[in-house]
């Protein structure tokens, strides 16, 4: 057997904390060989391949590492050297080839400053090693005039460039469609038999790993680090929110009074009580007799004469009603959340809110129109301004929109926060002081506060683990019964949504692909 | 993105707005109901291998590159009609005119409105302006309150300041980018810090203070270079030794800045992952410097030289107070004075045009540099 | 420890500059020795083109130009945190600034303050801290804009929005409470352009009259005798850069460090 070209004996990082974030087991590749490293993400396979340039990830310690590429200790080779061997004998192909070639530099050059012999003969049968046409016009272009496959065909010409002993590729097929995929793959192990390369990759992609790998190697997670556990199964019967907050006892309480105080323009319906709310689907279907909310040919546009990015979508809901907006991400989702809420400026249809035609843009929007449309935004983009205490955030709508007598607001404060089973202490916290959940809670209860009877909700469970999505789904679904309000749902979790929703739509490339009850997508291919 | 700059400095402050993109795009264009995060970008629907059309690339850039400088040019030269607009409203509302200042102090009312009739004042500001703009084409700048030709005058001073403003620019540019190279060649050392915390200290001061710091350095402690300018027949300075100290005031608080906008372009660029995989991929440290992180900074420091020239022109008016120079800030400090609006509209014109020459180099400089993202 | 030693020569240089004008041992406005003379006893710093104290005279010449930079700066910055942050919730508003700010990069700021001073007759002070706001306003108003945006697109923004607020309430609720950093470090940057405007301003004779001390009046003023006392102009020229950046790194070092990263940015 020919001795290993790069062989990694151990490789132990530490966090900042002091656990074991990686830890490599390990990984030897010879010439002609291809040796896969697979494993879940977070398993440390980028981390390895990088390991045998020389590179560690910033904010980790290594603890034990040893780690020998041509006989050279890689972690701590003077600079030097450690360039040489860089330039000579390694090669990494990385996982966005598209974003590592400089976008200013001309494929010629781009491969010419690696080539072991630049000459044009040279350059063309590296083209041609990577199947890419090898002509002049090819040479001269930038890598975006190239499609994703070629850009991926070029990144690796240039790793063959330098001639490399060592060729590390880091997910080589990702975000190639599959028959692309296969072509690199099998142009890999062509390449590692005829040049004589050890070639080392990880990659997700079993069919991939299982096709061109001589070895394959898995990496796990170190059991420091937490595994995520499967959600607990919630009983839609408890009332009770898995929560460590003690839940108060108003929480099944009768609706606030406010409503009742000030009666909304339209009548609501009288919120379902608790057994109906149980058996689901006949109150939301009796609610659903006078729409709340009415969408016709909406369109959006990305500016005055940009883009349709929404096409003609229609919607109808009634009050008490939750229908779910489900589709792959940059569908136009959030975009149809944010005409409804008058936020996007260029958008076009007919949006009618309990009979009454409303305004497309918010300014044209009466200061009623907007209270009776509420938004809750996602968490990552920063739902709570960080320097508001929660008091002050919920207590604003309610002075805002005067629907709240200034004295008893306090006090409405205080049965907001129960009713989105949050401890009354919160009020003076600040958001950073809450975990992801307990925000998502407060911005829900901001939008509460207003005492809405549309409620937008923009993908509100991304940012949380299961559990917690779960209960604040079951928050969200309780708070709708009983205030009648009609929830619309931006969400990518079709379990959360088939679970507590009663229609849904999907949004492809700006329009409706589908549309039918929210339980049956799960069964939708 | 923008560069890292703790210290800007002076009315033209930092160029952050204009770095990587056009001016047009600025801040405003990410206000709440410009393009939010739904409405931007194309559906990035699922990860296709399919990229751009690889045709029909080639051919049109030269075209739409060309297309968009004329563009650029129509645009900056409305702005500049505006500026001379506005310049002739303060002259007109700001108190005293010309009819009074160019008299002596006891001239009666009577020689006063004669005078005013002779230059026109009694004249609309809309007239005045209207016809001093349509001799613009044929290089008429009208005449001063003192019956010269303005483009005489300014003829006359005008390449002294040119000439002064254009060699400090371009040992400002030389030397900027020779401290930034040298300094992100090996970041946070020593020389790095060095570099950055110097060019901090002189990008803060005043042109009168580098001048005088020089002249006690340079003329009289060392007695290697002249402190006033004497002036030659021609008009301008005598000897070439003459203009190192002006040309030095002048560009050092520039160096000083210019060097920190380059630093922290190239220090923005290097964060860019295909320059991480040119480190990885061992190529020598200058040629990473010089073809993968330099070309991506430019538009920066482009913009960031765009904002000096102003600067190099309006301190060469204080530095040629102090050298004696021959240049256009005696006679712009007089025609202010004498509240003589078509000299001071002249000089602010052939000012402007001098700055919006380099404002479209670092808008070409910005086309070429940067990528259209398919 | 290391914070307070930075800040440091910003207290010192603005104690100095205030309470200098009590602290002269002499006059301002009488000789006390021959024109130029060199450091002596009872002149420390020698003595200026007409034999007056320099001492006296640096004492006393900081104090109008600490404060009317001051003023500037202060204008500058609060003008600009109203405005930047409209515009960076109103596009339409935006885009005037940024029109504004493409019309005021072509003419120099020396050139607009001279312009402005030198017909404003009997403008004095008034007509140069006018002439420093317009200069540099645009331009922090573009920086603030830049720092607002993201804000504006924020989630909780958002919310507000469609939440009913107008834009007062959002500029001032939602969206300046988080600029905190990024005004700081914009006031001490605005501090720093406005001794340039206002020392070049003294410097060209448009500030403060002679016989008045004044730091940018002194260099210029004792320039001719350089070789003969050099401390009258080296001195006004330190004083007048120390000024310049105690101020500026005072502001970092009290900008909180998420706002140094976000200023970082501009």
């Amino acid at each position: 057997m020919t001795p290993a070209v790069a062989r990694i004996d151990e490789l132990v990082l530490t966090g900042p904390a002091g656990g074991v974030v990686v830890d490599v087991p390990a990984v030897s590749g010879e010439r002609g060989a291809v040796v896969a490293l697979v494993g879940p993400s977070g398993a440390g396979k980028s981390t390895a391949l990088r390991s045998m340039l020389g590179v560690l990830p910033d904010g980790l310690t290594c603890r034990a590492g040893r780690v020998r590429v041509l006989e050279h200790e890689v972690l701590g080779l003077d600079p030097v050297r450690l360039r040489r061997l860089r330039r000579h004998h390694i090669a990494l192909v990385d996982q966005d080839p598209a974003s590592r070639l400089n976008p200013r530099m001309r494929v010629r050059h781009l491969l010419a400053e690696l080539a072991a012999r630049p000459g044009p003969g040279e350059l063309r049968r590296l083209l041609t090693d990577v199947c890419l046409p090898a002509d002049d016009e090819m040479l001269a272009r930038r890598p975006h005039q190239l499609s994703g496959g070629q850009q991926r065909r070029l990144a690796l010409a240039r790793a063959l460039a330098r001639r490399p002993d060592l060729l590390l590729l880091d997910e080589p097929t990702a975000g190639l469609d599959p028959s692309l995929g296969a072509e690199i793959g099998l142009l890999v192990r062509e390449l590692a038999d005829r040049h004589d390369m050890a070639v080392i990759l990880a990659s997700h992609d079993g069919d991939l790993v299982g096709r061109i790998a001589d070895r394959v190697i898995e990496l796990r997670i170190p059991s420091r680090a937490p595994v995520p556990s499967p959600p607990p199964v919630a009983v839609p019967s408890a009332s009770a929110v898995p929560l460590p907050a003690p839940a108060p006892p108003t929480i099944m309480a009768p609706p606030p009074p406010v409503a009742a105080a000030v009666p909304p323009p339209a009548p609501a319906p009288t919120p379902a009580g608790g057994a109906a709310s149980r058996a689901g689907r006949p109150v939301r279907a009796a609610a659903r007799r006078t729409p709340a909310l009415i969408m016709r040919r909406l369109r959006a546009r990305t500016g005055r004469r940009g883009r349709t990015i929404l096409h003609d979508v229609e919607l109808e809901l009634g009050a008490g009603a939750a229908h779910a907006v489900i589709g792959p991400s940059g569908a136009g989702k959030t975009t149809l959340a944010r005409a409804i809420t008058g936020l996007h400026p260029h958008a076009e249809g007919v949006v009618e809110l309990d009979g009454q035609p409303l305004p497309l843009r918010l300014a044209r929007r009466t200061g009623e129109q907007r209270r009776l449309i509420q938004l809750v935004p996602q968490d990552p983009l920063g739902a709570l301004n960080p320097v508001r205490t929660v008091g002050a955030v919920l207590a604003r709508p309610m002075r805002l929109h005067r629907r709240v007598d200034p004295a008893d607001v306090p006090s409405r404060v205080e049965r907001l926060l129960a009713d989105v089973a949050l401890p009354a202490e919160t009020v003076t916290r600040l958001p950073h002081e809450l975990s992801g959940g307990q925000r998502q809670r407060v911005a829900l209860a901001r939008a509460l506060a207003a005492d809405p009877a549309v409620l937008v909700c923009d993908e509100v469970t991304s940012a949380l683990d299961a559990p917690t999505a779960q209960a604040l789904m079951e928050l969200l679904m309780r708070l709708r019964e009983e205030r009648g309000l009609a929830v619309v749902l931006v969400s990518h979790d079709l379990d959360l949504v088939a679970r507590h929703c009663d229609t849904a739509c999907s949004i492809d490339r700006g329009r409706i692909s589908w549309a039918g009850r929210a339980g049956a997508v799960l069964q939708r291919g | 993105m923008a560069e890292r700059l703790t210290a800007a400095r002076g009315p033209a402050a930092p160029p952050a707005w204009r770095a990587g993109q056009s001016s047009a795009s600025g801040p405003s264009a990410s206000g709440p109901s410009a393009s939010g995060p739904s409405a931007s970008g194309p559906s990035a629907s699922g990860p296709s291998a399919s990229g751009p059309s690889p045709s029909g690339f080639s051919a049109s850039r030269p075209l739409s590159l060309l297309l968009r400088g004329a563009a650029a040019l129509a645009q900056r030269a409305v702005l500049l009609a505006v500026l001379l607009v506005a310049v002739f409203a303060a002259m007109e509302f700001l108190p005293g005119d010309a009819a009074r200042s160019s008299l002596d102090r006891g001239a009666s009312a009577a020689a006063v409105a004669a005078r005013r009739v002779e230059l026109g004042l009694d004249q609309p500001l809309w007239n005045r302006l209207l016809r001093w703009m349509a001799g613009l084409p044929t290089g008429d700048l009208g005449v001063t309150s003192r019956g010269e030709q303005v483009a005489e005058v300014i003829g006359r001073h005008f390449p002294g300041t040119l000439l002064l403003g254009g060699l400090a620019f371009a040992v400002t540019m030389v030397a900027a980018l020779a401290l930034a190279v040298v300094a992100a060649l090996r970041p946070s050392s020593a020389l790095d810090r060095a570099i950055s915390g110097t060019s901090t200290v002189v990008a803060a001061l005043p042109e009168f203070v580098v001048a005088s710091v020089l002249v006690l350095l340079f003329a009289l402690w060392a007695d290697l270079l002249p402190a006033v300018t004497v002036t030659a027949a021609g008009g301008g300075p005598a000897s070439a030794a003459m203009l190192v100290l002006p040309v030095l005031s002048l560009a050092v608080p520039q160096i000083g800045w210019n060097a920190r906008v380059a630093r922290a372009a190239l220090a923005d660029e290097c964060t860019a992952p295909h320059v991480e995989a040119a480190v990885l991929d061992g190529l020598p440290p200058r040629r990473v410097l010089l073809r993968h992180v330099l070309p991506g900074s430019l538009p920066t420091i482009a913009a960031g030289a765009a904002t000096s020239v102003g600067m190099l022109l309006g301190g060469a008016v204080v530095v040629e107070t102090i050298f004696n120079y021959p240049g256009v800030g005696s006679v712009l400090a007089g025609a202010v004075r004498d509240r003589d609006t078509p000299l001071v509209a002249g000089v602010v014109m052939v000012t402007s045009v001098a700055i919006l020459a380099v404002l479209l180099a670092a808008d070409l400089v910005r086309g070429w540099a940067s990528v259209r993202r398919p | 420890m290391r914070t307070a030693l930075r800040l440091l020569p910003a207290g010192l240089i603005a104690v100095i500059a205030l309470a200098g004008p009590l602290l002269a041992p002499s006059p301002i406005d009488a000789p006390v020795a021959a024109p130029y003379a060199l450091p002596g006893p009872g002149v420390p710093l020698g003595a200026d083109e007409l034999g007056r104290n320099v001492l006296s005279r640096v004492l006393a010449g900081g104090r109008e130009l600490l404060l009317t930079s001051l003023v500037v700066a202060c204008l500058v910055t609060v003008a600009a945190a109203l405005l930047g942050t409209a515009a960076a919730l109103r596009p339409a508003l935006g885009r005037i600034v940024e029109r504004v700010a493409d019309v005021m990069i072509l003419l120099p700021a020396v050139l607009a303050v001279l312009l402005v001073v030198l017909s404003w007759q009997g403008g004095g002070r008034v007509a140069l801290v006018t002439a420093a706001v317009a200069v540099g306003l645009p331009y922090a108003i573009r920086v603030v804009c830049a720092a607002a945006a993201p804000i504006a697109g924020s989630g909780y923004v958002e919310a507000a929005v469609a939440g009913g607020e107008r834009l007062p309430q959002l500029v001032w609720r939602e969206v300046l409470p988080n600029l905190r950093a990024t005004l700081l470090i914009l006031l001490g940057l605005r501090f720093v352009a406005a001794v340039y405007v206002v020392t070049t301003a003294a410097f060209l004779e448009l500030g403060p009259q002679p016989p008045a001390a004044d730091w940018a009046l002194m260099v210029r003023e004792n320039a001719p005798g350089i070789l003969l006392n050099p401390w009258a102009v080296v001195v006004p020229s330190l004083a007048i850069g120390v000024l310049a950046l105690s101020v500026q790194t005072a502001a970092e070092v009290l900008a909180p460090r998420s706002g140094r990263q976000v200023v970082a940015r501009l």
